[in-house]
């Protein structure tokens, strides 16, 4: 089928979307009318049928206008502030004969887009946004982030399928149909039912043309980038994804519950892409692209097709364009782009401590191990009814009491008490480890490194604190917790010492 | 399950009786004891009339075999170690007893140590306390780990089971080197091999100073047998061709294919039929005619073989298998089983109901 044929198919469901809901409210209220005229007591008894439904319809084309009323994300950049990155998104749009966004906004997120504010299923544009993720930003080149800001341009700017766009921006609309109806009250379920079912058969039709959108955009993005540039864009995308997810969820965020921040965040993800240790990680990713999951409705074609395609094309970018970092295209980038990021994690963002980054990792693994010595502490404290403390540790182990310091039941019933306190060995020797190791870090002899990985090493000033023999011994069944106390006597460590949290 | 008993009257009133029964004592079925279910699903026979003992008299206790050992336990529950550490240093060069002596104290050891350190204080450096620790440590990691299915043991049994018996291994090693002639720690070796997957070679090396010192150790031979089942580190075919080669060596050892056949009987049934089996068993009961049920091995090889035999059909000379072991249900196969005395009086109703009808193989003359 002719791809402008199925758009017309398209477009005329998405207004039969309106003509089948205005129509079956019509259609009920006339028969209401009908009947509460001529037969006022059957008028009376339909009304309890016909009043729901057409309260869960009018509510369900509601749905359909009512945007979410969040707050749209990102930081917004105006061409005061950002003139380069401006001018060369406007070049872009001039170029594919689009018209050019009316805002741009920085995310946190390894993500680019065009996205429009539309009213009626999409048949009318409100307001046209671009957004672009703050980490392709820093790991692009100019080349590649106009491959990636073209393709998404590209979707508004297919001149030969002028209905298409709007085909595209209906979908989107289409996956809210009902998304508002109350899912406890069987009317509004059903109306919903019937919503979805329609915005299904429409996002069915559609799919053939999303998809040959997703190639044309493709194919626009290698005009102006070049096919060089452009699919080099899409094998670093995934690459640049699994970078910064392991740099929020390992680095960012690592002490974030204790009230701590980074002072710069892209410094660091900076020095987590070009870290030796991640080399080869990510050089697998972009030699193997996979695609992320973007759920059932999607209609981007497989990475690896796309990426075929545009090298098929062979196109040489149009001159005029860098080989620079895209970063260089923004005035005073840091701040920017760090902005974003707070602006991105939750309110109290704010509020948080910053610190750089060697601290940060170091409270980090702190925390968790503070968090690995607790049940020992407390176990130590209930056996020998003294406070928790590394000292009521050592006394329960010199008493003999090591059998009660473990929490695990060995897995014959029939096992005496000495299997029990061979499994309280193996449970307590790394938390007894644990609880000496932060009580060195605690008295500036030691602390904890973190790679970019999210490997922490725990790093001492010498060799001398090398415990593992006076650990081994203070756990032995016959052993002592001399050698222990004298090392950490030595080491300035307070009897009754308990770690802070 | 429920719906094959539809097809099977006489269970389904078993069933039915034993719902009855719980209903009865407010339980689930489940939970009845297993002496009431007993009482109504063991086959109603008559032992008397077949020159049986009386079903009531069966137990799963062992008689005393070894005073000496038996009075060495009860002195060590006391806290005396030193009559125990003087009979483990006797047993020096009594291997088979060797071995159930270190292992007895060994199982006492593993739930409370308290005597053995009193011995290593007293006698630091006596090479026969090695000896029993290394063995101690072995039945201390499988108390560690139970005998529950791998899905259903923890993270923290399985790491307490591995370095306990990593332990176990150098405490063996320093055993072996103190006692060179001793064939014991070789065998504790042998034992820790299935827990640590010892790989093949490892366990044929360890196998060979076993029989460098003792070529006829009893319960090595038993620990090998294992090794080489289908369910550890080996196959139904690698076991019962490590058994045969044991037969052949000594007539004491004829039921070890017996044991690999029952090893095998959940994925191979068939093995009971073939012919190295049979005549291992044929020239078992040869052998065992001239014999009592007086040792726990005895019973042993009677247990295997009246197990054989119903397999094979030959309820009447299981019977008198059963005639000969008396009442005591304490040795293999029974023992494998939660309830061994339950297990010995299903097998031996069963075979008296079918020798009545006159079902299977009669005995032949002997």
């Amino acid at each position: 089928m002719r791809v402008s044929i199925r758009a017309a198919i398209a477009v005329a469901l998405l207004v039969g979307f309106y003509v089948l809901a205005v129509g079956l409210i019509g259609g009920l209220l006339a028969l209401e009318t009908f009947a509460l005229i001529n037969r006022p007591f059957v008028g009376l008894k339909l009304a309890l049928l016909v009043v729901p439904v057409v309260f869960a319809l009018v509510k369900g084309l509601v749905s359909l206008e009512r945007r979410e009323t969040e707050e749209v994300p990102g930081t917004l950049v105006t061409p005061a502030d950002q003139p380069a990155l401006w001018d060369l998104v406007r070049r872009l749009a001039a170029d594919l004969g689009t018209r050019p966004p009316d805002e741009i906004r920085i995310l946190a997120a390894v993500n680019a887009g065009v996205a429009e504010d539309t009213r009626f299923l999409g048949l009318r544009v409100l307001k046209r946004r671009m957004f672009i993720g703050a980490p392709l930003l820093t790991s692009l080149t100019e080349k590649q982030l106009i491959a990636v800001l073209a393709h998404e341009l590209g979707h508004y700017a297919n001149k030969d399928t002028r209905l298409a766009g709007v085909v595209v921006s209906g979908r989107a609309a289409m996956l809210r149909a009902g998304s508002h109806m109350n899912a406890e009250h069987w009317f509004q379920r059903l109306i919903a039912k019937l919503f979805q079912g329609y915005a299904k058969l429409y996002l069915r039709v559609s799919q053939a043309i999303s998809r040959r959108q997703e190639f044309a955009a493709d194919r626009f993005s290698a005009q102006l980038a070049g096919s060089s540039a452009a699919s080099s864009a899409l094998r670093e995308l995934p690459v640049i994804d699994a970078a910064w997810d392991l740099f929020t969820d390992r680095h960012l965020t690592v002490a974030w519950d204790l009230g701590y921040l980074p002072t710069t965040f892209f410094e660091g993800f900076a020095r987590l892409r070009t870290s030796p240790e991640l080399h080869e990680e990510l050089e697998e990713i972009r030699q193997h692209p996979s695609d992320p999951d973007r759920g059932p409705y999607d209609s981007h074609p497989p990475l690896k097709e796309r990426i075929a395609a545009i090298d098929a094309l062979a196109l040489e970018p149009e001159s005029g364009w860098g080989d620079r970092p895209a970063v260089e295209l923004l005035t005073d980038p840091m701040p920017l782009l760090d902005s974003a990021v707070l602006n991105s994690l939750k309110s109290d963002a704010h509020a948080k401590q910053r610190v750089d980054w060697a601290t940060l990792s170091h409270i980090g693994a702190r925390a968790r191990v503070v968090h690995g010595t607790e049940r020992l502490l407390n176990a130590a404290a209930a056996a020998m009814n003294q406070p928790p403390s590394l000292t009521t540790v050592l006394n329960a182990l010199d008493a003999g009491r090591l059998a009660d310091l473990g929490s695990y039941t060995p897995g014959n019933k029939n096992a005496g008490v000495r299997a029990r306190r061979e499994m309280a060995r193996g449970e307590v020797l790394p938390e007894l480890s644990a609880l000496v190791a932060l009580a060195f870090s605690d008295a500036g002899l030691a602390r904890w490194e973190l790679d970019w990985l999210g490997r922490t090493t725990f790093v001492t000033s010498s060799d001398d604190f090398d415990m593992a023999t006076h650990l081994d011994t203070a756990v032995s069944d016959h052993g002592s917790t001399e050698g222990l106390r004298t090392a950490l006597a030595m080491a300035g460590v307070a009897p009754d010492y308990r770690p802070a949290h | 399950m429920v719906l094959s008993l539809l097809f099977k009257p006489k269970e389904l009133i078993a069933v039915i009786r034993l719902m009855r029964e719980a209903k009865r004592l407010g339980m689930e079925i489940d939970e009845l004891p297993p002496e009431v279910v007993a009482a109504h699903v063991l086959p109603k026979t008559h032992p008397e009339r077949y020159g049986l003992v009386p079903d009531a008299d069966v137990t799963s206790t062992s008689p005393i075999e070894d005073l000496a050992l038996a009075a060495v336990k009860d002195d060590v529950r006391a806290g005396n170690w030193e009559n125990a550490a003087d009979l483990v240093t006797a047993t020096l060069g009594d291997w088979d007893r060797r071995e159930r002596v270190v292992w007895a104290l060994a199982d006492l050891a593993a739930k409370d140590d308290t005597w053995m350190s009193a011995w290593q204080a007293a006698r630091p450096g006596d090479p026969h306390w090695i000896v029993v620790h290394a063995k101690a440590l072995v039945a201390l990691a499988w108390d560690i780990r139970g005998n529950a299915a791998a899905s259903e043991t923890t993270r923290e049994q399985f790491e307490g089971f591995h370095r306990v018996l990593f332990e176990a291994r150098e405490a063996a090693t320093v055993a072996a080197s103190v006692l060179p002639d001793d064939p014991t720690p070789w065998n504790t070796m042998l034992t820790l091999a299935r827990g640590l997957q010892m790989p093949h070679d490892e366990f044929r090396a360890v196998w060979a100073e076993l029989m460098a010192r003792d070529p006829l150790h009893h319960n090595g031979h038993l620990q090998a047998l294992q090794y080489w089942c289908r369910k550890w580190h080996g196959s139904n075919e690698l076991a019962l061709e490590f058994a045969l080669e044991a037969a052949a060596k000594s007539p004491k050892f004829l039921a070890w294919p017996l044991q690999a056949a029952y090893e095998a009987d959940s994925t191979d049934p068939e093995m009971w039929k073939s012919p190295a089996v049979v005549a291992s068993l044929d020239a078992l009961l040869d052998r065992l005619a001239d014999e009592g049920a007086d040792t726990y091995a005895l019973r042993d090889d009677r247990g295997y073989a009246a197990f054989a035999l119903m397999q094979l059909q030959r309820f009447e000379e299981a019977v008198g298998q059963f005639r000969a072991l008396g009442a005591l249900a304490d040795a293999g196969p029974w023992d494998y089983y939660e309830v061994p005395r339950l297990t010995f009086l299903a097998q031996r109703g069963v075979a008296v109901q079918k020798m009545a009808k006159g079902k299977g193989i009669k005995a032949p003359v002997r």
